[in-house]
């Protein structure tokens, strides 16, 4: 039989096909050659190729019979798609109990080969005006009848894996899977059930142009974009072919039919397209505005944000607005806005949504951390999946469940540290962010952090500014109260000694010893003050030094409590001493310690109420002992136990301020003491019916090889 | 649908691996962090209990510092009775449900486990067997449903309620069905299980190493003269019996079980699991795969996909170890308190006793396991893990010391008598005097044919290989360090059918490898007398 003449494109489509194919392939390659799912995804489209490749090698051929050749390759090639596209379902969805029917499709591929050498796939050539057409052998439709298990079974593969996807974007890409094989097929049926010219490698071409385009153009491949897309370009084109036909309509009617030839066609459409181009591009805004209208909206209110943004300082107005804002473009259920302050806590600035008590991330909650060193949104999903999240603790799993957060995204200034955190709860269509959700947030993200950075400086700067200010006050309030301290028994002074100088004194003894007995008072009161202030500079350079030695807590505590007796009996205060006898000695410097005492029982004496009591307790856990002053007074705030160690503060009411002497330097002295000691000092009042001051020692002999070592560094240091 | 079930149904291979062995990427900074956080919400849990007050006192610790400073080392006494009389309102948290060990101390001990320490624990025991039946790293060779040969005591035995717990949570099928062989001994569900498996195939097959390579070799003989069957006819039987047939011919051997049950992994416990890798690889496809457990824990590390060695995962218990010699220390003088380091400062080589504190707000504290572990590596380039990786060495106190120059264990024993390649059933050791000088006492099992002094010697001479201390000590001793005394066939077997009889605890059927009662050493010499 004589070869056709075929046409240029019935020969080149084949070869556009074989190119697209291996071009993929190389591109697919390129990127990564991990994993098996992505080396058989090559050999599927590899396959696409080499069929195409063959039917170009058949439709090119001489004669018949090599037609004939090239045709029977071709359907084994045509065959191996399928094998591999099921096989690539097998393994992309973990469906490996179907590792069986992986084998029998293999198999398959096997008697193709055979059968296909007896001649009972392809049978014949046979010669149309459009080139070759083979003639399906005894076996074509038993064969494509054996095939379409293996697609059906890959389609069901990707659905089932589609229902249980939880990811926007995989669910995407298994439609992209679905859809796409559908091309070959529609055109394989076309073939073999029409005498027309073949379509299959027409549905070869789109198959491999839509995994292409899924690859390079959208990544991911959002297929819902894609479709919009499309459709609006098709009604744009619409409405412009429309137009031209109705001017050409137009032109027909006015000028006649006669008149238009094929060159004024060609012009007339030119001139028609040079002039509608102001048109075309207000339909094509019209139409994304139709289609994309959500992301058009967001473009435009982000832009309003971005001009309001700059005059706004007020971080939670910020914040406000910036959460409105995803909320709305959203859709979602919840936002929340959280920034970091100068404590490291990452605070609830702003949210929408339903009501949440308000809530705090430490800068070492896991979730920050991770955040700080990766930069990407971690989902809810990934919560239980991120090793380095496990160490969340139940109560912070607990408000991460309350919060109903689907989404987190930081927020990054410009030196590439996280400053924010936005949460998204559900979306209200209740479905999965998408990766065109993820781009609108990156973009606010981006944005606004610059914004949200300068107003957490300023907000950070007007906090530094108003602890200046008290600290400021607290200092003036403090010199106001040492020069009070200093000049009450300075004034004593001044008056006892010129009494006890003048001459109506000079005879009278009694009110002389009296007079001298104040100025002594007095001046020992001075030397107190002075001695506290210094100790306290001491501390503050490093220049106290403690020589340690065995001390006896418990002779200790009961030599001072008799010391103290008078003032305890001043204020009918019951005093107990409750120390175990075997208490061992701790290594401490013994004057130092008996200094603390004393502050603590003045301390407890001076706050607890007449007729209150003093419990003085001691115990040895472990390597320490534990010494604690128990009194009657009011309970401790907790603001105030925060407080209460630090230099110059002074707590209780105004009016314990003002009945109660001192500088408010004993207990901040007794901390740096204890700490030099190694010991720990606080106080708790959990039980409620008093403060117990606690501080604790090393125990004298335990681990003293350790103690010398820091102590003789310490030493170095010059403390 | 349970709720790892759903995990398999929507996560991708990548999440599964990254959920349940992601913990294989940490780095030990990472994990030390985890360790951190989860130890200061324990303590912050439980400082308020009546038992956490008792162990740590009323100063909470504020950081692990002083939590290790503060809190001395405990043992299970020091949460009697609390722990033993189950009592709830002691604890931080109500418990979900409470185990027991096997007894082999002498009495159960009584572990509280929350429910939240139980999801983790699902999760690594999901690990592990992703590990188990995973050559290479990201690999998910099971999925819900898979067929797990096992047999196991019932809850509230630990190991049976750890699969109970897991049951919860992911569907598997236990082969044989346990409501169906629960009023079965031990052989007959193993037998049995075997049959269902033949039937229905199985994924993972779970037993003790030495019944593994047991079981290989009385089948390997049995498999020469397979007779024909009704069972056979079962088309699946037959289509296995057909595979093994093809598989043994291509390869020119006889049909080992690996043929008629190939299974994805062999879940292989005991000290011996080592001793007998080879050989399991031989009959069973795999080598075992051995995680290391405990009463107190469950699971608390596990080894890595190449089977080598375990790793711990950070989020079970805090982990933390004291070095041999302090344990030694602490030996000779009781009131010694030993040092404990952390997971970061351990060192190749050394062995250390593992100490664990429950997170979760359970209530074990620096609590001594009297396990010894050896650190084999700080990391392994192989598979990119930058974890320790440890082995398990034996018990601290599962060891004979000889004239205090050599100390064998369990492990070592059995090494000796494995590579002397005398035929043991079973074995027991313990150290034994004369003339004021040690030695030890070997009681075989066997019918090898040779005699005690043959095999002394045998044994001696593999002890030298093994046990660089042990090469000296014959010169030291003046006489033969190991003395053997032969027990007819069938003595063990004899002791632990009296032993059922009496209604002992499955632990206490056989007796120890190690340091056996001396009443249990003069009853299987009874029980050896007729054939002496």
């Amino acid at each position: 039989m004589l070869a056709p003449n075929p046409s240029l494109l019935y020969l080149l489509t084949p070869l556009i096909a074989t190119t697209i194919s291996f071009i993929l392939i190389v591109f697919i390659l390129s990127q990564n050659r991990k994993g098996l799912s992505r080396w058989i995804f090559c050999a599927l489209v590899a396959s696409v190729g080499l069929w195409s490749l063959f039917v170009y090698a058949m439709r090119s051929s001489p004669d018949v019979q090599h037609a004939l050749i090239w045709d029977r390759v071709a359907s084994v090639a045509a065959i191996s798609t399928f094998v591999f596209y099921y096989h690539f379902t097998v393994i992309y969805t973990n469906a490996k109990r179907q590792k069986w029917f992986v084998v029998i499709a293999y198999l398959l591929l096997g008697v193709t080969v055979v059968l296909n050498t007896r001649g009972l796939i392809i049978k014949d050539i046979l010669v149309e005006n459009y080139g070759y057409t083979p003639v399906q052998g005894p076996l074509t439709y038993l064969l494509s009848a054996m095939t379409l298990p293996l697609i059906a079974g890959g389609v069901y593969n990707l659905l089932r894996r589609y229902s249980t996807s939880i990811k926007y974007e995989e669910k995407n890409r298994l439609l992209v899977l679905v859809i796409a094989i559908l091309f070959p097929i529609a055109g394989a049926a076309f073939d073999a059930f029409t005498k027309l010219p073949p379509l299959l490698i027409w549905g070869q071409i789109i198959l491999c142009m839509v995994y292409s385009v899924a690859l390079l153009r959208f990544h991911l491949f959002d297929i819902r974009v894609v479709i919009r897309k499309s459709a609006a370009y098709l009604l744009t084109s619409t409405i412009i072919a429309i137009l031209i036909t109705g001017l050409i309509l137009i032109f027909n009617q006015l000028l006649g039919k006669g008149h238009f030839t094929v060159w004024l066609y060609i012009i007339l459409l030119l001139l028609v397209t040079i002039g509608v181009q102001g048109i075309w591009l207000q339909l094509q805004n019209l139409v994304d505005r139709l289609f994309f209208r959500e992301r058009y909206d967001f473009l435009r209110e982000l832009e309003h944000f971005s001009q309001e943004a700059h005059d706004i300082s007020d971080l939670n107005k910020l914040g406000s607005s910036l959460v409105d804002l995803i909320g709305r473009s959203l859709k979602t259920t919840g936002v929340r806005l959280f920034v970091s302050d100068e404590f490291g806590f990452f605070n609830l600035i702003a949210s929408t949504g339903e009501y949440v008590p308000v809530v705090s991330f430490q800068s070492n909650n896991p979730l920050i951390r991770w955040m700080s060193r990766n930069k990407q949104v971690v989902y809810r999903h990934q919560i239980d999946i991120i090793p380095q999240l496990q160490s969340l603790t139940v109560k912070e799993r607990a408000i991460l469940a309350d919060m109903d957060v689907e989404l987190f995204v930081p927020l990054r200034n410009n030196k590439d540290e996280l400053i924010g955190l936005l949460t998204l709860a559900r979306k209200r269509s209740e479905q999965s962010y998408t990766a065109e959700d993820l781009r609108r947030i990156s973009t606010v993200s981006n944005r606004v952090a610059i914004e949200l950075e300068n107003a957490r400086l300023y907000a950070r700067e007007t906090s530094m500014r108003m602890e200046m200010q008290r600290q400021n006050e607290q200092k003036t309030e403090f010199l106001h109260h040492v020069a009070h301290e200093l000049k009450t028994p300075l004034t004593a002074i001044i008056s006892s000694s010129e009494l006890v100088t003048s001459e109506e004194l000079m005879v009278n003894p009694e009110q002389k010893e009296r007079l001298l007995t104040n100025i002594n008072r007095s001046a020992w009161l001075m030397d107190k003050r002075v001695g506290e202030l210094l100790d306290l500079a001491r501390i503050q350079i490093g220049t106290l030094e403690l020589k340690l030695e065995p001390v006896d807590v418990s002779e200790m505590a009961h030599d001072l409590t008799s010391q103290l007796a008078a003032l305890f009996k001043n204020k009918e205060q019951a005093i107990d001493v409750n120390i175990p006898d075997d208490l061992p000695k701790v290594r401490a410097d013994k004057e130092r310690v008996e200094e603390i005492m004393i502050n603590l029982l003045s301390n407890a004496n001076k706050f607890s109420p007449a007729q209150g009591k003093i419990v003085v307790r001691a115990s040895a856990l472990r390597n320490r002992v534990i010494v604690e002053v128990k009194d009657s007074a009011s309970l401790i705030s907790d603001e105030d136990k925060m407080r209460i160690f630090n230099a110059y503060y002074r707590g209780g009411t105004d009016e314990d301020r003002q009945r109660i002497s001192g500088l408010g330097l004993g207990l901040a002295i007794s901390k740096s003491l204890i700490e030099l000691h190694h010991g720990e000092i606080g106080v708790k009042n959990e039980d409620k019916s008093g403060n117990i001051f606690y501080f604790t020692l090393p125990i004298w002999g335990v681990g003293d090889e350790k103690q010398n070592e820091s102590t003789s560094s310490v030493s170095r240091e010059g403390v | 649908m349970l709720a790892e079930d759903r995990y398999f149904q929507t996560l991708s291979e990548e999440e599964l691996w990254q959920r349940y062995c992601g913990f294989l990427d940490l780095s030990i900074t990472e994990f030390m962090n985890i360790q951190k956080v989860l130890l200061a919400d324990e303590i912050e849990r439980v400082a308020e209990s009546t038992l956490g007050k008792k162990i740590m006192g009323t100063n909470k610790p504020k950081n692990l510092e002083e939590f290790r400073s503060i809190v001395p080392l405990t043992n299970y006494d020091a949460y009697e009775p609390y722990l033993s009389e189950r009592r709830e309102e002691v604890l931080a948290i109500k418990p979900h449900l409470w185990c027991h060990s096997s007894g082999r101390g002498g009495s159960f001990k009584w572990v509280p486990h929350s429910s939240e320490f139980l999801e983790k624990m699902t999760k690594l025991c999901i690990g592990s067997l992703i590990l188990a039946t995973s050559q290479q790293k990201g690999t998910v060779n099971i999925a819900p449903g898979f067929r797990i040969l096992l047999t196991l005591p019932p809850a509230p035995y630990t190991s049976g309620a750890q699969f109970e717990t897991v049951a919860e949570s992911l569907t598997f099928r236990v082969i044989p069905d346990p409501k169906e062989s629960k009023d079965l001994d031990f052989q007959r569900k193993i037998q049995k299980g075997f049959q269902v498996a033949l039937k229905d195939g199985v994924d993972v097959i779970g037993s003790i190493a030495s019944l593994m390579v047991k079981m290989g070799e009385v089948f390997s003989e049995q498999a020469q003269n397979i007779k024909f069957s009704p069972a056979m006819l079962d088309p699946r039987i037959l289509s296995r019996y057909m595979r093994a047939w093809i598989r043994s011919k291509r390869e020119k051997r006889g049909i080992l079980p690996k043929d008629l049950w190939p299974a994805k992994a062999i879940m292989a416990g005991g000290v011996d699991s080592g001793i007998y890798k080879n050989d399991i690889a031989h009959y069973w496809g795999q080598e075992p795969y051995n995680p290391y457990g405990l009463t107190e824990a469950f699971l608390i590390a596990v080894p890595t996909w190449t089977k080598k060695a375990m790793v711990f995962p950070p989020d079970i218990v805090f982990l933390e170890f004291i070095p041999y010699n302090e344990v030694l220390k602490n030996q000779t003088d009781k009131n010694y308190q030993p040092s404990t380091v952390l997971l970061d400062q351990i060192e190749i080589g050394n062995l250390y006793e593992v100490v664990i504190t429950h997170f979760y707000g359970m209530p074990l504290l620096r609590y001594r396991t009297k396990d010894l572990i050896k650190v084999v590596s700080l990391k392994d380039e192989e598979t990119g893990v930058n974890l320790p990786h440890i082995v398990f060495q034996r018990r601290v106190d599962d060891v004979i010391n000889l004239a205090a120059l050599a100390q064998l264990d369990e492990k070592t024993i059995w090494q000796a008598i494995f590579n002397s390649k005398i035929k043991v059933v079973e074995w027991a050791a313990c150290k034994e005097y004369s003339q004021n000088k040690s030695y030890l006492r070997l009681y075989l099992e066997t019918n090898d044919g040779k005699s005690a002094d043959q095999m002394a010697n045998m044994i001696d001479d593999q002890l030298k290989i093994i046990d660089i201390d042990y090469r000296d000590i014959k010169s030291y001793l003046e006489l033969q360090p190991v003395k053997v005394t032969i027990l007819s066939p069938g003595t063990f077997g004899r002791y632990m059918e009296e032993k059922r009889k009496e209604g002992a605890d499955l632990a206490w059927l056989k007796p120890p490898h190690i340091n056996a009662s001396e009443a249990s050493i003069k009853r299987l010499l009874e029980l050896s007398e007729p054939a002496r």
